[in-house]
């Protein structure tokens, strides 16, 4: 059992970009698993031919119009870049198979 | 001129009202916030960082258009501070966590903005739970926030900066978050108001995301009717938020003032009975819940019962769909574009480092969870299921309130609890949200009043809370109101912080 | 197995830039070929406390789109957010539509080799016109991702095209050939630049491709596995990509191995595709309901309103023009942009009148004055027919004079030399100043014919005798004489009707002549 949440903690980690020290990821597996287990009362509600929730009043669509309206300069945008060459932003080199989407 | 110790207390209302009419200067009333602030924050940590300068350049602004004869806005020269979610520009905004440390917003939140049209001046900025995960303000890197009433005990979260502030009143009304009670528990745990508007009655557009869909800003204020007044400012469409509301903003202050005269005749509120017989229900919450009730049915108000079937699942069904969407909005913290970043030598390491260095305990939690419930092999099992059953919740609520006018119970089922106590159990603290919870899932407002004192020492407040049908606000704040008017909870102050400021035993 | 008994099955997912002003959900301006990140605001970077609104234009533009490929517009469909992990993706998620796009079916017609004729040009048949529609599964509206340029130890990346709005529209795996594919994309980018709504350039980028491409024995009913073909930027890469990866699967069949579904990316220097990451492993996106925005409603009343704003689409003008007597070929030229087509119209309209319908003569003529001599003018100035300086109603001025019998074809060649440097000058007014006018005098004519004759009274003789040829040099001496303006069809007649004349008068007896 602490073997298969530890390896969903493992995979879970890796979807998310998270790099866990050993210890962290076994007591973060150990919650995660008691968590998980108070979740699963979820399944026994009847839900069958329940929408999935959405606000109600909110059934317009909030559309803009197509205005150019810049809240902050680029420059200034560009200034909180932690690294950058020139104007581009910078990180280390990856390999180029194009976006994955 | 008005001695520090009456200015530190007077409500947000009387402070506008006397700044405008001359009584006080906006610079006067500055000082005096700014000196509490010494005088405290030592004790209480509830400041992330305090902006002298820029609040005192507010102030003189307030004090100059004054003298020409310009028109002042309805918070004019009232000192406010703004947990640390709220994005402010000019200001550094870390939202609790280290992945923003050093983070300068080049942006003005919509809140900043109407508060400072309205002509607050703005203190500082609260610290907080991370990224608003948290019900006791324990998980942040810096320094922990005290409760005023009791130091060694949590302030509440994840706005316990801002309940610290506004109870040891080094501020006068203070901004936080609720997306599972977060403004509410802690205005609980520190005797004072706390209001959650409905779902899209404030616009988002900077306060950075926690849970999307249940996110919501609102103010923590010692009196009901600052709450109203901070309210009638921020409520209202925004253009550069698709989910907030576009109809129009009532006379807030209009109701609070009608309750104000005490009586609540007519007035059904409706009571989920079974909630109350759950284990875990502090006994002293209760016997203060019922005293409440009792108040409220003298003042006229009628006691209803009403089922809400689904009150069981609501915190399981809160968990999966905030940290879902926790997981979604923090995707974007990666140390590319802005925050800090752990070089590596590759990108995959960058991400992996930046993000595990910067993330706290809580946070990683649940961005672990969050990713879990949406991995496509669970989506309908978790994610879509709990969206079903939001819907059921939501379904709930609205067939009580077709029996009644506003929902009670307490805020809390405990009073503060010490720092430390419940740290290594996630899951005893996301069963405390039990009670606050039903109002984010299904949009409504919801408030939390003073209403009591645990018997056992040290004395620890104990919260009343009331829940409204969407947009009802004015029906929530004259309940409230009137509730307040025939109570002197919200009069008493933190014994350990005397209101001048000196402290007890030297 | 050799490549024929092979059916090869394409599907494309087609990703159309729109044109608007600015990006899909934030107020961000955009043009193309901007200097790097000048084109950004908090929510083109994914600031913290942003949030996406999104662009009336563009909702717009994507509803004409579907309209014009005959889908059927949902009348309510939301926003999904897709994750991944990408430096050009600066939120770590792509708002998209999954579960409820705003657009379901559709097609997009394209041209039916199997049904043409092998010599189609210029013989006006209808089967020429065949056509074939190709089924579309969907379209929806997302935002674009910025862009990534590699150098040395970094990436660097600009996120100017970050948040542009993007259609996507996926097609059904009904395309059967690798020149079938070009077609679709053509076609496909024809309407979009019918309708206005992009530049759809391949090569800049605003219209992308990407092709699902599987094999299976022919007759069989499943499907085989299928690779996708990522990023391609011109149609000729799209065919020969195709073709290679065709190329690569049926090896693969023929040795008996299995197909591995993949992501592909094409090599044109060696005209390979190579394996970029195996689809086994794939990317789970975590979809979630976008929670910052409400659901896309399209109500009734506004897409009708959209329809209105419809162009006639190419295939439906090809037809009206081949219905009018054209030459698909002929059909073909002039409806290849919308601009010129327009123009064809505008011209043909105003030389039938208003309320008249056009007849096939008038419609013959237009044709070939705009793709023969206007084309010409146009090419040899550089000029676009958008910025054509003669207006078509000048031009139908023109064409009426010709009709009338004012001015000769060739005449009037020179007019509209003339009007297309000058475009302030009418027609008319330049055939008078310049004596254009042809001479359609009968008598005048009639005398030159006869003198023409009996000026060369051997080359009569010739003609008399049998000798059609020389027929034309007394056209020629005709033309001469009047300075090329006596009336070519009444100098033709006339002279026909002189030598009748002459041959009655002289014809021995007993002489048979035609």
């Amino acid at each position: 059992m602490p073997d298969q949440a530890r390896a969903l903690v493992d995979e879970l980690a890796q979807l998310a970009q998270l790099e866990l020290a050993d210890d962290e990821a076994d007591a973060l597996a150990g919650q995660l698993d008691r968590v998980l287990g108070y979740i699963e009362r979820l399944r026994s509600v009847d839900v069958a031919g329940v929408p999935e929730y959405v606000q109600d009043e909110q059934a317009r669509s909030g559309l803009r119009d197509d205005v150019p309206d810049v809240d902050v300069d680029a420059d200034e945008v560009l200034a909180g870049v932690p690294v950058r060459r020139e104007r581009l932003v910078a990180v280390p080199r990856f390999k180029s198979d194009g976006s994955e989407g | 001129m008005a001695s520090e110790a009456s200015l530190v207390d007077r409500s947000a209302r009387a402070l506008a009202a006397g700044v405008r009419d001359g009584s006080f200067s906006a610079s006067e009333i500055c000082e005096a916030l700014l000196a509490r602030i010494d005088a405290t924050e030592d004790r209480v940590h509830a400041y992330r960082r305090v902006t002298p300068e820029r609040a005192r350049a507010q102030a003189r602004a307030i004090d100059e258009a004054r003298a020409r004869g310009d028109a002042l806005g309805p918070l004019a020269g009232v000192p406010i501070a703004l947990k640390d979610i709220f994005v402010t520009a000019g200001v550094e905004t870390n939202c609790g966590s280290k992945i923003l440390a050093g983070w300068t917003p080049p942006y003005a939140g919509s809140h900043a903005q109407r508060l400072a049209d309205a002509g607050a001046v703005v203190l500082g900025k609260l610290s907080m739970d991370e990224f608003g995960m948290g019900s006791s303000n324990e998980n942040t890197p810096w320094e922990l926030v005290r409760n005023p009433w009791a130091l060694d005990y949590v302030p509440g979260g994840s706005s316990g900066g801002t309940a610290a502030a506004v109870s040891a009143r080094s501020c006068v009304i203070g901004l936080g978050s609720d997306t599972g009670g977060s403004i509410r528990q802690p205005a609980s745990l520190c005797n004072l108001v706390g209001l959650k508007p409905s779902y899209g009655r404030v616009s988002r557009r900077g306060m950075i995301a926690f849970a999307s869909s249940l996110d919501q800003a609102g103010p923590m204020t010692r009196a009901v009717e600052d709450a109203a007044l901070a309210l009638q400012v921020l409520a209202g469409p925004d253009p550069r938020d698709s989910s907030s509301l576009d109809v129009p903003v009532p006379d807030y202050l209009a109701a609070v003032d009608a309750g104000a005269r005490g009586q609540l005749d007519g007035l059904r509120i409706g009571l989920h009975r079974a909630a109350l017989e759950r284990e875990g229900l502090d006994a002293e919450v209760r016997r203060c819940f019922e005293a409440a009730l009792a108040e409220l049915v003298d003042a006229g108000a009628e006691l209803v019962d009403v089922e809400l079937p689904h009150f069981d699942h609501a915190v399981a069904c809160y968990y999966v769909l905030c940290t879902a969407e926790a997981s979604s909005n923090l995707a974007r913290y990666d140390g590319v574009r802005y925050g800090v970043r752990e070089a590596r030598p590759s990108l995959a390491e960058t991400y992996a480092a930046t993000r595990s260095r910067g993330f706290g305990a809580e946070v990683k939690r649940r961005i672990l969870l969050g990713t879990f419930v949406l991995r496509a092999e669970s989506y309908a099992d978790y994610y879509g299921r709990a969206m079903k059953i939001r819907t059921l919740i939501a379904r709930d609520y609205a067939a009580a309130f077709a029996r009644c006018d506003l929902l009670a119970s307490p805020t809390s089922p405990v009073p503060a609890w010490p720092i430390g106590a419940k740290i290594d159990d996630p899951l005893a603290m996301y069963l405390s949200d039990v009670f606050t919870i039903g109002a984010n899932l299904a949009g409504l407002p919801a408030i939390s009043i003073p209403a009591g004192f645990c018997a056992a020492a040290p004395r620890r407040p104990i919260g009343l809370q009331l829940l409204a049908p969407r947009l009802a606000e004015p029906s929530l704040l004259r309940a409230a109101a009137a509730y307040e008017a025939r109570t002197a909870w919200h009069r008493e102050r933190p014994p350990l912080i005397a209101a001048t400021g000196e402290r007890e035993g030297g | 197995m050799a490549l024929a008994d092979y059916e090869v099955v394409i599907g494309l997912e087609v990703h159309c830039q729109l044109a608007t002003r600015t990006k899909m959900f934030s107020p961000c301006p955009y043009t193309i070929g901007s200097a790097p990140n000048t084109e950004i605001d908090a929510y083109t970077l994914g600031l913290p406390g942003t949030l996406p609104v999104p662009n009336r234009a563009a909702i717009e533009a994507a509803v004409r789109l579907a309209l014009a490929l005959g889908c059927e517009v949902q009348p309510r469909s939301s926003w999904a957010r897709k994750h991944y992990f990408y430096p050009d993706l600066p939120k770590g998620y792509q708002i998209t539509q999954a579960d409820a796009p705003y657009a379901k079916g559709g097609h997009v017609e394209i041209h039916d080799r199997g049904a043409e004729a092998p010599t189609n040009e210029g013989e006006g048949e209808g089967e020429a016109l065949a056509s074939k529609r190709i089924p579309l599964q969907r379209i929806h509206i997302e935002e674009d991702a910025g862009k990534n340029v590699h150098g040395g130890e970094l990436s660097l990346i600009d996120y100017n095209r970050a948040g542009v709005p993007l259609v996507e529209i996926v097609s059904l795996p009904a395309l059967r050939s690798a020149a079938e594919a070009a077609d679709y994309m053509r076609a496909l980018r024809e309407v979009v630049r019918y309708l206005g709504i992009s530049a759809a350039n391949m090569e800049e980028g605003s219209l992308r491709c990407d092709a699902n491409v599987s094999l299976r024995e022919r007759g069989a009913s499943e499907y085989g596995i299928r690779c996708e073909i990522k990023n391609l930027n011109s149609f000729k890469f799209l065919e020969a990509a195709i073709l290679a990866e065709v190329r690569r699967q049926a090896d693969l069949l023929d040795r008996g191995e299995r197909i591995v579904s993949a992501t592909l990316s094409y090599d044109p220097e060696r005209d390979r595709v190579s394996i970029m990451r195996s689809k086994e492993s794939a990317a789970d996106y975590r979809y979630l309901p976008e929670p910052d925005m409400p659901p896309l409603l399209l109500d009734g009343e506004w897409i009708a309103a959209i329809e209105h704003t419809l162009p006639a689409l190419p295939w439906a003008r090809r037809r009206r023009l081949v219905g009018l007597g054209l030459s698909a070929y002929d059909a073909g030229v002039l409806t290849a942009e919308r601009e010129l087509a327009d123009y064809f119209d505008q011209t043909l309209a105003a030389l039938t009148g208003a309320d008249a319908e056009p007849s096939p003569a008038a419609a013959k003529t237009v044709s070939n004055w705009i793709t023969g001599e206007l084309m010409r003018l146009l090419n040899a100035s550089e000029v676009e027919i958008a910025a054509c300086p003669v207006a078509p109603a000048t031009l139908a001025e023109l064409l009426g004079l010709v009709d009338d019998g004012t001015i000769s074809g060739s005449a009037a060649k020179k007019v509209l030399e003339r009007v297309f440097a000058e475009p302030s000058r009418a027609p008319l007014e330049v055939v008078e100043a310049e004596g254009l006018r042809q001479v359609s005098d009968r008598a005048a004519i009639v005398a030159l014919v006869d003198a023409a004759l009996d000026a060369h009274p051997k080359q009569l003789a010739q003609l008399l005798g049998g000798k059609h040829k020389v027929r034309g040099f007394f056209v020629g001496q005709v033309m001469r004489a009047s300075q090329g303006k006596a009336n070519p069809q009444l100098v033709s007649a006339l002279l026909d009707e002189r030598l009748a004349e002459r041959r009655d008068s002289t014809d021995p007896p007993g002489d048979d002549h035609a």
